[in-house]
């Protein structure tokens, strides 16, 4: 039974843009069918807040479409454009929300939440444990790139 | 003091709560089928989804899963019949004499004189007993067949739909959820999701151990009916705590009416049944799900059974515990939000 979420995600040829997300590195094509799964893809209009800064996190989102303006306060801090993701930390860390996030143009996102990061961890510890170690290492590159601004 | 977004969200929680358990009171049969097929599904995921691991489609996954369920049940089928063969008391169900309160209290009276049973029943309690278990085993049987049907015809095909659609069949709910609600709606259904499933697959296989078990010491006990009251045993089970009880009862009264000996095989089938599931089953099943105090088990199994009957006294602890992880997250969600706002 061909569901239109199926046709939808087929379309935008998901698993090639999972793939080329750092977090997924390293996954076989059979694992990253298995995220695509528990993914689900949410569309946003123009100026649309995806989440402010405050709020209770808990899912990766992965730009298919469109960009985001990253907000710190009322400040503009950054753009993340298609290809991108944001909100990574939330898989491993409670705290809220550190920015307030706003579509740019029709976007078109894809959220990975904790929860089923802990679903999948039951089911294919392996694949978890490979997605958490990219956690991990992105994490630790965002780290040494503070630590060199800190230096200068 | 509980925030304004704590008591919105409960709010939304209790309406929907409500109207689902609108359409379990007005629509009994249709909760029962969707319950069903969902347990028989939660009990099979653990397989389709290694299947899936491997490299088979969904579809694939499924039905290599479902056959593997027909070649078990039919072991047990051929099982049954070899044994039904070799001990034909064991099918005929606890009718004829057990059924009529007249000679079993004549049995008992003959088999224990020093008791006086016959003082206590008087010609009329007698007569008024026996048309009560008359009306109880007809009810009882009629609701059987009802049963038996959907689980023929209705059951195995909403349970093929759910393990095949359940992906789409999520993300098409998901779909609806507007943007800013989307994370802590899809937090708390995926909690739900993990407890309520964990739960139907323990309770299912449990069941189906002291059903077995049960089975095969009464077959051994010799009670006449073994097969239907080892059943029987098994699905009373679900109920908490008094459960077990209430599946004894029958088997007691059966027993009773035969020899010491079988009652004596009775009463340690229970034993043994309960120790195998305690020790065993129990403790490796169980260790995922939440822990739920022994006094709000009693109070939601007196509050569901006074709602739904015998129906909520099976279905007891996972309402119980969608109510409690529904209200516990909304309150974990929107109290970090005042956390942070506080903060600043």
């Amino acid at each position: 039974m061909l569901g239109i979420w199926e046709y939808i995600f087929k379309a935008l040829d998901l698993e090639k843009e999972l793939a080329k997300v750092p977090i997924f590195e390293g996954l076989s094509k059979g694992e990253l069918n298995l995220i695509i799964k528990y993914c689900y893809e949410r569309k946003h209009p123009d100026g649309e807040i995806v989440f402010y800064e405050g709020d209770p996190s808990s899912s990766l989102y992965i730009i298919m479409k469109g960009a985001v303006d990253i907000f710190k306060g009322k400040k503009k801090v950054t753009t993340i454009n298609k290809g991108e993701f944001f909100g990574e930390l939330s898989l491993v860390d409670p705290s809220p929300r550190s920015a307030t996030t706003v579509a740019k143009g029709n976007t078109v996102l894809v959220s990975f939440s904790k929860t089923q990061l802990e679903h999948i961890s039951n089911i294919a510890p392996k694949t978890a444990n490979k997605i958490l170690r990219n956690i991990s290492k992105v994490i630790a590159r965002r780290l040494k790139y503070t630590n060199e601004l800190l230096d200068k | 003091m509980i925030s304004k977004k704590t008591l919105m969200w409960s709010g939304v929680a209790t309406i929907l709560l409500v109207i689902a358990g609108l359409a379990m009171y007005f629509f009994p049969l249709v909760t029962f089928n969707l319950l069903l097929a969902i347990t028989i599904f939660y009990a099979m995921k653990p397989i389709i989804e290694r299947l899936e691991l491997k490299g088979y489609s969904t579809k694939m996954a499924v039905v290599i899963t479902i056959l593997l369920y027909i070649i078990i049940a039919n072991v047990f089928f051929i099982g049954g019949m070899y044994l039904l063969l070799t001990n034909p008391d064991a099918l005929t169900l606890p009718g004829g004499s057990e059924l009529s309160a007249k000679k079993y209290i004549d049995k008992l009276d003959a088999k224990y004189p020093s008791f006086r049973v016959k003082n206590y029943f008087s010609e009329e309690k007698i007569a008024a007993l026996e048309k009560r278990i008359d009306e109880a085993a007809s009810e009882f049987l009629s609701l059987m067949v009802v049963l038996l049907v959907n689980m023929i015809l209705i059951v195995p095909i909403l349970t093929f739909i759910i393990a095949i659609d359940r992906h789409e069949l999520r993300k098409k709910a998901v779909s609806i959820i507007p943007n800013r609600y989307f994370e802590i709606i899809t937090t708390i259904f995926s909690r739900i999701n993990t407890e309520f499933g964990g739960f139907l697959r323990a309770k299912f296989i449990e069941n189906v151990g002291v059903g077995i078990v049960t089975t095969i010491g009464f077959l051994i006990a010799g009670v006449n009916g073994a097969i239907f009251l080892g059943i029987l045993a098994g699905i009373l089970n679900t109920i908490p705590y008094v459960g077990a009880v209430i599946g004894l009862i029958p088997a007691v009264l059966v027993a009773s009416s035969q020899d010491s000996s079988v009652l004596v095989g009775v009463i340690l089938t229970f034993v043994a049944s309960h120790m195998i599931s305690n020790f065993f089953i129990i403790p490796y099943f169980y260790s995922k799900i939440i822990e739920i105090h022994p006094l709000a088990v009693i109070v939601s199994l007196l509050v569901f059974e006074e709602l739904f009957g015998v129906v909520g006294a099976i279905l007891a602890i996972p309402l119980y515990s969608v109510i409690k992880i529904t209200y516990s997250e909304i309150y974990k969600e929107t109290t970090a939000l005042k956390r942070f706002s506080t903060m600043e």
